[in-house]
């Protein structure tokens, strides 16, 4: 701490000197003169700006006396740009026009949303989405191109989907749709499937979440924002692409009157996801002359079979703000599904899935209050989600399929393709969730907030072939005997802000606490209903400082002790092979970011931006599957994880209509202590499966006024880079078994956008890995070669 | 004519002056480029359960530091024939490996059997031309291989063979006795058993099924069947010994040592022999043993385990006696058993159904451990334990044990010697 006062003494120069003489004050409107919030006002000299408030508000403070260029834009909006003599204090009224979408790039920074997330003292990369709407592209090959995220996927639009987030993966990164754990809404939604055009932002919290947001994250989470506009609008967009996939957005939003509007988010998406894969093991087979059926195998090149994917998704809601008793309130009402053909297990073997699929319906019911009392000083929201899903899911023939389709003579005894046993799981799963935050301005300085996040969940269904358990002599299907899971986490928040709010400091404190329910598996031949009930109550806490140096470099740090409690099949194990651990504690990570940024505008179109970011990720109690015995398997806590890295975002405008960027990232999660191994095994050893040095570089060019005065031709290219990594736990890649490294990737995206702004329309082609070369995904599973899809966007 | 002489003389001067060179190669040295016929693969195990393997030339004494070998995603040896070790295929896809010690003491695959089923574990080989294998998949049948080709030869359909229950026939082990297969099965899958020891028989020459033969237990508790590849089960006299691990956990059902004499295709129902029992008949709980094997003086050798760990007895005292144990008591002190350092190596005499302590080497897990290895004369038995994991040399003409090496930098795991076959 003494270090903090240290510093903050010797920066202290810098603040004092950073008085002025005149302000600029205003507001920015639509053209109803409804407020515009996050629209962006910058001054052409001395690298003056601001962004305006949720009132539309903003203030422009210590400008010298003089004539300047104050420019206001917003995205949707016309640039407003006007001149104006400041030789006293200015009060401003600007109504921004709206306008037709204009395309753009992959771009993280932009005077936004987005930006004000990205600028907090919690380390926040955020995607604005509105920027990437025209783009035929899923949400997850946009997070790709963050700094700290692998995207790891078993195939391709639809596919299951592992993010690892600055090292970390699987349980201990939480994707949430607008503050609430994807999974509540029944599984219909997945990030796999969700278009860009769906969504307004993607914000990526890295390792430490805010308590009005995050639950019992470890590693941090990623928050899908859905598009939240206020004014009408209507927007379409239908892509086509390589392997039969079809993706098509129909949002829209109608103001009825002044306090009434309704709203719809729709997507449909098809796949038959039929990408050629190389060199892949296939079996065939042979017939000796007594009979005897002999299996062989050979290397092919082929097509995926059995790998259909479709989604749909449609949610309506109303609107009502303005009241007496709300801002804001909102009722959403969605239905979504998805059915998946099953490809390939965890990863490929000589052999294909060839019938097992996975279907998933779900309703939820959302609603959202939001009200501000005593002047703006307390602000009130309630959230809560309420969602019923049907999730059936077969796995129950003797074929087998090699990978050329063909059904072999040979069957499998076994009479399942991906499970150990046949399944025909047809599960109707409850869950709902209700978050809580109550904020209050104590200060004009000082923020406090409380949050509560309260979530149940009901999974029961049945399975006409799995397991059976015999309870006071009666045959039962476990299945049919709910498991129940209820989670509440409290948050409470101090946010402070000193010298102008040039130094902000958030501290904040969480309690977990869990209790879940299911029958006992192991108590076959029990006289009554084996039911266990595992309860748990921890604690974490977290910090996050940020001190503006100079307009255009800030510092920071965010701490985080952060809990992951263990989920279901961790605790209950699996009915099968996984025993339950009733004692199993929760993970713990200790994360540590400490961060820079430099952004500076030249002459208002030429921008140098750099992003460092460190961090610091240390697990305990590492939750992992540990055989036991000969024959089973159980989730214990073991390892101590020591995870560091470092992330650099970069961002150039060196001319107009050009953009290049560049993210980088190295990171290196290694086992530093191991308690069940004497042998000191594996101290020192790289977590297996996880990159650990990978960037992209991207390049966007912008014609303005091509072939017709309103029109805008945009061309982008990224690429990107991953570093060879083992798929098994080694010391020292270079020494590593060759056979089970990935090799280093080099894949090429390259596309262009063209606007018509007059006729409403976009266009948009996308050509991903141009040159055709081999990439893997998720323990070397293989990536489509050269793929196209083409969209086209009209909006009103 | 002068321009075709220049040239000439250049070119000569260019192959004298080549000649001479310093950077004239040595001669010719002859590389061997025959695979290893001798020394020890050395395999542990990561935290994330993948392997680490190296192969020594000669038998390492003191620290083993295996952290720089070459990792796999698995690597479980079944039978070691003609210096190859044979296993599930180390990628973790379906089939079997044959691995092999090139003459740069490089562990490499030679050549693969695929299956349909990735979890087929069970191979054995009689010969250096037979060996069988079972698909799960399809497991009624036993395959036959060649283990020098890989070529699968023929089949047997073992579908008359009995599997009582609703349980998949999985073979544990293939044991040769001439051309008769002894092929254990086991008896528990997905919470379904069936309450005996029930051996199938087949024959290589008529490839067909040939009969089989069962240990009865108490008509209630499941007998166990663990894998306990790469022993010796035949004596000197010809008669077979077969292992089953009983059913631990209160049930009175003892792992037992099954004799099927020598002339014989049945098991001997007057040869009752529980090792667990004899070393202490109040060990009611884990009385079973593992990695059992039969010496070339016809006595055996084998982890047996000898006490209750208290902590199953408190769970025992606190539920009021054995009577009152619910499943989930059964379960937690069955995990206690599994971890528990209860068992010890001990030297078995089969005809005296005596069962005797190794004395200096500590007590163990009884499934602690997964392999033993034989070295001029000596066994090499490991004994893993919290403090470390180590290997100990047993002579069993002295009977005297002595530490032999111990393993670092990844968990312990096995060792194999390439000359022997297993």
């Amino acid at each position: 701490m003494k270090y903090l006062f240290l510093l903050l003494f010797v920066l202290l120069p810098f603040m004092l000197f950073s008085q002025n003489s005149f302000t600029i004050t205003g507001i920015v409107t639509d053209s109803f003169g409804d407020a515009m919030p996050f629209a962006n006002i910058v001054l052409n000299k001395n690298s003056k700006y601001a962004v305006s408030d949720k009132n539309g508000s903003f203030k422009v403070q210590d400008i010298q006396k003089g004539i300047y260029q104050i420019k206001t834009s917003t995205i949707g909006f016309q640039t407003d740009i006007r001149t104006i003599e400041v030789t006293e204090n200015i009060n401003l009224v600007i109504k921004l026009q709206e306008e037709v979408e204009d395309l753009n790039d992959i771009v993280i920074y932009t005077k936004s949303e987005s930006k004000r997330q990205t600028e907090k003292a919690i380390t926040i990369s955020s995607l604005n989405m509105k920027q990437l709407q025209n783009l035929a592209l899923g949400t997850e090959e946009v997070l790709k191109t963050t700094t700290g995220i692998v995207v790891r996927q078993s195939g391709g639009l639809g596919s299951n989907v592992q993010i690892n987030l600055n090292g970390l993966t699987g349980g201990a990164v939480r994707v949430y749709y607008d503050g609430i754990p994807l999974e509540v809404y029944g599984g219909g939604i997945q990030i796999n499937n969700i278009p860009v055009d769906a969504l307004e932002r993607v914000d990526i919290y890295k390792g430490v979440m805010p308590i009005d947001v995050g639950t019992d994250a470890l590693g941090g989470g990623i928050n899908l924002i859905p598009l939240q506009q206020s004014r009408a609008y209507l927007r379409t967009s239908y892509s086509v692409g390589s392997f039969n996939t079809h993706r098509v957005t129909f949002n829209g939003l109608k103001n009825i009157n002044e306090k009434l509007a309704v709203s719809t988010i729709s997507y449909f998406n098809y796949s038959d996801n039929n990408y050629r894969m190389r060199n892949i093991p296939n079996l065939t087979e042979t017939v000796l002359s007594d009979g005897t059926i002999v299996a062989n195998e050979e290397r092919i090149n082929t097509r995926r079979f059995h790998n259909q994917h479709i989604s749909g998704f449609i949610e309506v809601k109303l609107r009502i703000k303005n009241l007496k008793w709300a801002d804001r309130l909102e009722f959403g009402s969605s239905y979504s599904r998805r059915e998946d053909e099953i490809q390939l297990g965890r990863f490929i073997i000589n052999k294909a899935v060839g019938e097992a699929k996975r279907e998933i319906s779900a309703f939820a019911q959302r609603i959202d209050y939001r009200k501000t009392f005593f002047n703006d000083k307390l602000k009130v929201r309630y959230y809560g989600v309420l969602s019923f899903s049907l999730d059936n899911i077969s796995d129950n023939t003797p074929n087998v399929y090699n990978w050329t389709g063909q059904i072999l003579t040979q069957t499998n005894d076994g009479n399942s393709e991906i499970f150990t046993r046949p399944t025909l799981r047809k599960g109707e799963n409850l869950g709902t969730a209700h978050r809580f935050t109550l904020g209050y301005k104590i200060a004009d300085n000082v923020d406090f907030t409380l949050s509560d996040f309260y979530r149940y969940t009901k999974i029961e269904g049945e399975d006409s072939v799995g397991n059976r358990l015999s309870i006071n002599n009666q045959i039962i299907d476990p299945n049919s005997i709910p498991s129940t899971l209820n989670q509440n986490i409290f948050g409470a928040e101090l946010n402070t802000n000193f010298f102008e709010d040039a130094l902000s400091a958030i501290a904040f404190f969480k309690n977990y606490d869990y209790k879940a329910s299911s029958i006992d598996i192991l108590q076959d031949g029990a006289s009554v209903l084996p039911i266990r009930e595992v309860q748990k109550n921890t604690n974490g806490y977290g910090f996050a400082l940020k001190y503006q140096i100079h307009p255009s470099v800030f510092i920071r740090t965010s701490f985080e002790q952060a809990i992951r409690i263990p989920n279901e099949r961790e605790v209950f194990g699996d009915f099968g092979a996984v025993l339950p651990n009733y004692e199993l504690k929760t993970e713990e990570s200790f994360n540590w970011n400490v961060g820079l940024q430099f952004e500076k505008w030249f002459n208002n179109d030429k921008l140098i931006s750099v992003n460092i970011n460190g961090f610091i990720r240390n697990q305990e109690n590492l939750i992992r599957i540990k055989q036991v015995g000969p024959e089973n398997a159980m989730y214990i806590n073991e390892d101590l994880v020591e995870g560091k890295g470092i992330e650099v975002t970069s961002k150039i405008i060196p001319l107009n209509n050009l953009i290049l960027t560049g993210n980088f990232t190295y990171q290196g999660s290694k086992i530093a202590s191991n308690s069940n191994l004497s042998s000191g095994g594996s101290i020192g050893f790289q977590l297996p499966n996880i990159p650990q040095f990978f960037y992209n570089l991207g390049m966007n060019y912008k014609i303005e006024n091509f072939l017709n005065s309103k029109n805008n031709l945009q061309f982008f290219w990224t690429y990107l880079f991953t570093d060879q990594f083992s798929i098994n736990e080694v010391k020292n890649i270079d020494t590593a078994n060759p056979d089970f490294i990935i090799p280093k990737q080099h894949v090429h995206n390259a596309g262009a956008t063209y606007v018509l702004k007059q006729k409403n329309l976009a266009f948009s082609i996308n050509l991903q890995n141009i040159f055709n070369t081999e990439i893997f995904d998720n323990f070397r599973i293989p990536r489509p070669g050269t793929n196209y899809a083409f969209k086209i966007n009209y909006s009103l | 004519m002068n321009s075709k002489f220049a040239l000439n003389s250049m070119l000569t001067l260019l192959l004298l002056v080549s000649s001479c060179s310093e950077d004239d190669p040595e001669p010719q040295v002859i590389i061997d480029l025959e695979n290893k016929t001798t020394g020890f693969v050395f395999s542990g195990v990561t935290s994330s359960d993948s392997k680490v393997v190296k192969y020594f030339e000669e038998m390492p004494s003191g620290i083993v530091d295996l952290s720089d070998g070459k990792d796999f995603t698995r690597f479980n040896p079944i039978v070691i024939r003609d210096n190859a070790l044979f296993m599930t295929r180390t990628d973790g896809s379906s089939g079997f490996a044959k691995m092999v010690v090139n003459s740069e003491g490089e562990v490499v695959e030679e050549g693969i059997i695929p299956t349909i089923d990735p979890e087929s574990f069970m191979m054995g080989i009689k010969d250096s031309e037979t060996g069988v294998f079972q698909d799960r998949a399809n497991s009624n049948i036993i395959s036959i291989f060649n283990p020098n080709t890989l070529e699968v030869t023929g089949s047997i359909n073992m579908s008359a063979a009995p599997v009582p229950g609703d349980i998949g026939q999985r073979y544990e082990q293939f044991i040769f006795r001439g051309n008769d297969i002894f092929a254990p099965i086991r008896g528990n899958e997905n919470g379904d058993f069936f309450p005996s020891f029930i051996v199938h028989q087949a024959n290589l020459s008529t490839k067909t099924f040939a009969g089989h033969t069962k240990r009865e237990g108490n008509g209630v508790s499941p007998i166990t069947v663990f894998r306990n590849t790469r022993s010796n089960l035949i004596d000197p006299m010809g008669d077979l010994y077969l292992y089953d691990a009983g059913s631990y956990g209160g049930t009175g059902v003892a792992a037992r040592i099954n004799k099927i004499p020598a002339g014989s295709d049945k098991i001997d129902p007057d040869y009752v022999f529980a090792p667990a029992t004899v070393l202490n008949p109040t060990n009611i709980f884990l009385p079973t043993y593992n990695l059992f094997t039969i010496l070339e003086n016809g006595k055996a050798i084998a982890i047996v385990n000898q006490t209750t760990p208290q902590a199953a007895v408190d769970i025992v005292i606190a539920a009021g006696g054995l009577g009152n144990l619910s499943n989930e008591n059964l379960a937690e002190i069955t995990s206690i058993l599994f971890s528990s350092e209860s068992a010890v190596w001990c030297e078995i005499d089969l005809v005296a159904k005596t069962v005797t302590p190794i004395a200096g080497i500590p007590p163990v897990g009884v499934f602690s451990a997964r392999a033993f290895f034989e070295h001029n004369g000596n066994m090499y038995l490991p004994a893993p334990t919290t403090l470390e994991k180590a290997y100990y040399k047993w002579n069993p003409t002295t009977g005297i044990a002595s530490k032999a090496f111990v393993v670092t930098g990844v968990d312990f795991g096995e060792v194999y010697n390439i000359e022997r076959n297993y």
